[in-house]
């Protein structure tokens, strides 16, 4: 029995082929050649202090790659490090898999003892690293290439403006906010005076003093610290709209301009000490939720939403890989399955079909015809396509939408307007309300009218319930983060809450998705390379995890009509003849029962003729069987749902326990079975990661997809499993129900607190100095009790406990 | 009492400092990393810097 995890990555072993690494004079394992390179390394540089500082596991090591080439393109160069001053440049780059504050400290390090790197920093808010280096010296893609080893994939940063917002952001907000606090704390110490003096007796002058002190401490409070209620309030007036805002400034701009009144002619109550302490916890409590906000924003599954850095320029019969900035109007380029279109332009096929969710919503493939305009972010579906680029960058469609999703997004915080739904009609009618109490008090006592009037406005102040959600769920995201689950949208964490039934496709997401060839069978006058090479050219653009088994060194063929069909397999004419590759129903169409068929998983055909059958072999995920274990322990009913063959999906579906399951089903079909199963049970939570997937993952009440499953997955996903680490899963959901939990919790103990303070502040019984620390203390007990949530960490246990014996699933069809 | 006519400007005054001490540091990049630099005194430092070294080199 294994206890540790990979010593360099932390996930947990594979079952086979575990690596001995010695470093130090003592031996450790690892999960592969890539983190076995990066120990070895890590130590050769001396930098083995990493494993003693760090908190968390680093992304598996890769091993030295080559695939940065492009970086080292001039134009790249050019765009995104700027011209070089006396051969020497700057770029930013964007990092994948930063986890905690020691991956800045290897990283730094790491890089600053490459031979021509004259400076590194890395940002760990914005995951980004900034390299000045001698570009005659050493290439950037060397560079990049050691990051990735480390396990740290580089990916080029558009220099964009939404790191400068969010950057410029936090820092105006740590200044409101310790304006807010130095404030308050002075205003409470001359509160304090005030108070005693008034019990023990003061002398009017030293009063008036004090509060005049106050005032000019108040002041900056409510003007800058509180600037930002003031213009939420204005856009909330201009748009005919009550948010939480608007009473937040009445009250700031009622109390303050009646505190100077009171003052100037020595009257009795002032509440500069009130209002300092209403703004700062106003915005300790936003900048809470703002930091969370921008965590999900720098996030690379976030960010990916943006256009892909690299395209394929077809340059004569082939396609080379070029930069996407590269690109301009009137280039024709390549758009393999499943990814992302990187430009605005026109179609160039007959036909082709196109996902738009990310621009439009739907998230139906639209179909586009010859000549169609197609949008940069729109994910080409079931095959390659050939566009000709119209606008490029900045100019697409997609980037003025961004810009202006930025800027809505800047002006209004995504979770505060869920929030805001719960308190507007609370927010009405507390405002008539006040209106009502200070007209009967001014009728029955006029000289506390005013007073009265104010403590109704302040005790009822909605922040508690504003706060109920908004805090809950931005503790829950943080937390949900430390687990290595990226929360998308955070409102799904509702749902999480009430799933009670687990749907996950098998590939790639029970299993590694690291499938194998083990065995070939071949029709009579075919050779075993004839048959790979044809089966890698038509492999070559596909995304599903199969392809990858397919991808050698054997010299390619030139192909068109290239056809991928979700679920199916991919077809291309090569030489003239049709290929296909994929089930056998689609491969051999109708032969299915002819006695030429071959003996695999996959099958290869040639003009509808069998040539070869490759029988793959899949492994399990070292943590499936524990996950679905805790899945079930916590009550939910697990399904499996493939598109895979009978008698693999069988073996797994045993191996984890899974009564439920349905094989041979493609994507429409598994729409049906989601759908019959969330009308029998209740919500159901779909995990996916491939483009078949996205259709599914759409229609699922909750959708989680794999860190390194597909981009259209991850649009449709309303969690991403970072690290593809299964374990988190059973840990989310139990994150989520309490965080429900506290929601509740939260939500009862506001409309407690008003159905006792709003009274007692309408009868008079509550002075404003009271009503502000009733105001305060229930919102703070709201942000406390948020705040346990936080305490998600990830369970030791549960990422160390591998199981204890291969599961090889090496099955034929017939099993 | 009269000290207070002393006293409290003075505060204010440090108050005043304080917070403009806070927002240069603020705006000179001094809160973006809170977790880096704790770590960097727990280094054994028999690995020379190479950052510096190769600056200097310069």
């Amino acid at each position: 029995m294994r206890a540790s995890p990979c010593f360099h990555c932390q996930e947990p072993l594979p079952l086979t082929g575990a690596l001995q690494v010695s470093v130090a004079g003592s031996q450790h394992e690892v999960c592969c050649a890539g983190c076995r390179a990066a120990v070895e390394w890590i130590h050769g540089q001396g930098l083995g202090d990493y494993y003693r500082l760090r908190s968390d596991g680093a992304g598996p090591g890769r091993g030295v790659s080559s695939d940065f080439a492009v970086f080292d393109r001039p134009a790249v160069l050019r765009y995104y490090a700027g011209e070089a001053v006396d051969g020497v440049c700057s770029i930013t780059l964007a990092l994948d898999g930063m986890r905690c504050a020691a991956c800045t400290w290897l990283i730094e390090r790491a890089l600053a003892s490459e031979a021509g790197v004259l400076r590194v920093k890395v940002q760990a808010l914005t995951q980004r690293v900034t390299l000045r280096w001698r570009v005659d010296e050493v290439p950037l893609s060397t560079l990049a290439g050691r990051l990735a080893a480390l396990g740290y994939t580089p990916h080029l940063a558009d220099p964009t403006h939404v790191l400068d917002r969010i950057k410029r952001e936090r820092r105006e907000s740590l200044k409101r906010l310790v304006v807010a606090g130095v404030g308050m704390m002075q205003a409470m110490m001359y509160g304090v005076a005030l108070y005693a003096g008034a019990f023990e007796g003061m002398d009017p002058t030293v009063r008036d003093f004090f509060r005049w002190v106050s005032m000019a401490v108040a002041a900056p409070v409510i003007f800058y610290a509180g600037q930002p209620f003031f213009s939420g309030a204005w856009r909330e007036w201009q748009a005919r709209r009550l948010g939480m805002d608007t009473p937040v400034a009445l009250a700031l701009a009622l109390a303050f301009a009646a505190s100077i009144y009171e003052s100037s002619r020595g009257g009795a109550e002032v509440y500069f000490d009130s209002l300092t302490m209403f703004v700062f916890f106003l915005l300790l409590g936003r900048f809470a939720e703002q930091g969370v906000r921008h965590r999900a924003q720098v996030s690379l599954g976030v960010l990916s939403s943006g256009l892909p850095p690299l395209a394929r320029r077809v340059e004569g019969e082939s396609t080379v890989e070029v930069a996407t900035l590269e690109l301009q109007a009137g280039d024709l380029i390549q758009v393999a399955a499943g990814c992302t279109i990187p430009v605005d332009g026109e179609l160039l096929d007959a036909d082709g079909e196109v996902d738009e969710a990310l621009l439009t919503g739907e998230s139906r493939p639209v179909d586009k015809r010859l000549g169609e305009l197609l949008l940069a972010g729109s994910v080409a579906v079931s095959r390659p396509l050939r566009l000709k680029v119209l606008r490029t960058g900045a100019a697409t469609l997609l980037s003025s939408l961004a810009r202006m999703a930025d800027d809505a997004q800047s002006e209004k915080p995504a979770g505060l307007i869920m929030a805001e739904r719960v308190a507007r009609f609370f927010i009405a009618r507390v405002l008539i309300f006040t209106v009502l109490v200070g007209l009967v008090w001014l009728w029955l006592v006029p000289e506390r009218a005013f007073a009265v009037a104010l403590s109704v406005l302040v005790v009822s102040c909605p922040c508690a319930l504003s706060l109920a959600l908004p805090t809950a769920l931005a503790a829950a995201s943080q937390g949900l983060g430390r687990l290595g689950v990226l929360v998308v949208r955070p409102a799904a964490l509702e749902t999480l809450a009430q799933i009670h039934q687990i749907v996950f496709d098998k590939t790639g997401t029970l299993t590694d998705g690291r499938i194998r060839i083990t065995r070939t069978a071949l029709a009579p006058g075919y050779s075993t390379e004839r048959a790979l090479a044809i089966a890698a050219t038509l492999e070559r653009e596909a995304t599903h995890p199969i392809a990858r088994a397919f991808a050698s060194d054997l010299p390619l063929q030139p192909a068109s009509e290239r056809r991928q069909i979700a679920g199916q397999g991919v077809e291309a004419v090569i030489d003239g003849q049709r290929y296909r590759l994929g089930r056998a129903d689609f491969a051999l169409d109708g032969l299915s029962e002819s006695p030429s068929r071959l003996h695999g998983d996959v099958h290869l055909s040639v003009d509808g003729r069998a040539m070869a059958a490759f029988t793959l072999e899949d492994q399990l995920r070292a943590d499936a069987v524990d996950s679905l274990r805790a899945l079930r322990a916590s009550g939910c009913s697990t399904v499996l749902l493939s598109g895979d063959s009978r008698a693999r999906v069988a073996a797994v579906a045993e191996r984890l326990g899974i009564a439920d399951w349905h094989a041979d089903q493609p994507p429409a079909a598994k729409i049906e079975v989601l759908e019959r199963l969330q009308a029998a049970h209740g919500p159901a939570l779909m995990v996916g990661d491939g483009v078949n997937d996205a259709p599914v993952l759409g229609r699922a009440a909750v959708s989680v997809a794999m860190g390194q499953g597909a981009d259209l997955a991850k649009a449709h996903a309303d969690l991403i499993l970072l690290g593809s680490r299964l374990n988190a899963l059973p840990q989310a959901l139990h994150l989520a129900r309490r965080s429900m939990a506290v929601i509740r919790q939260n939500i009862r103990w506001a409309y407690a607190y008003n159905a006792i303070a709003i009274p007692a502040a309408a009868l008079g019984l509550v002075p404003p100095w009271l009503a502000a620390i009733g105001m305060s203390v229930s919102s703070i007990v709201v942000v406390w009790n948020s705040m346990r949530l936080l305490r998600g960490r990830r369970l030791k246990g549960s990422a160390g406990t591998a199981v204890q014996n291969p599961v090889v699933l090496s099955l034929s069809e017939r099993g | 009492m009269n000290i207070l006519l002393v006293l409290i400007p003075l505060s204010l005054i440090l108050v005043i400092s304080a917070v403009y001490a806070f927002f240069w540091a603020v705006d000179n990049d001094q809160f973006e990393d809170m977790e880096t630099p704790a770590l960097d005194i727990l280094a054994d430092d028999d690995a020379p810097m190479p950052t510096r070294k190769s600056e200097h080199d310069r």
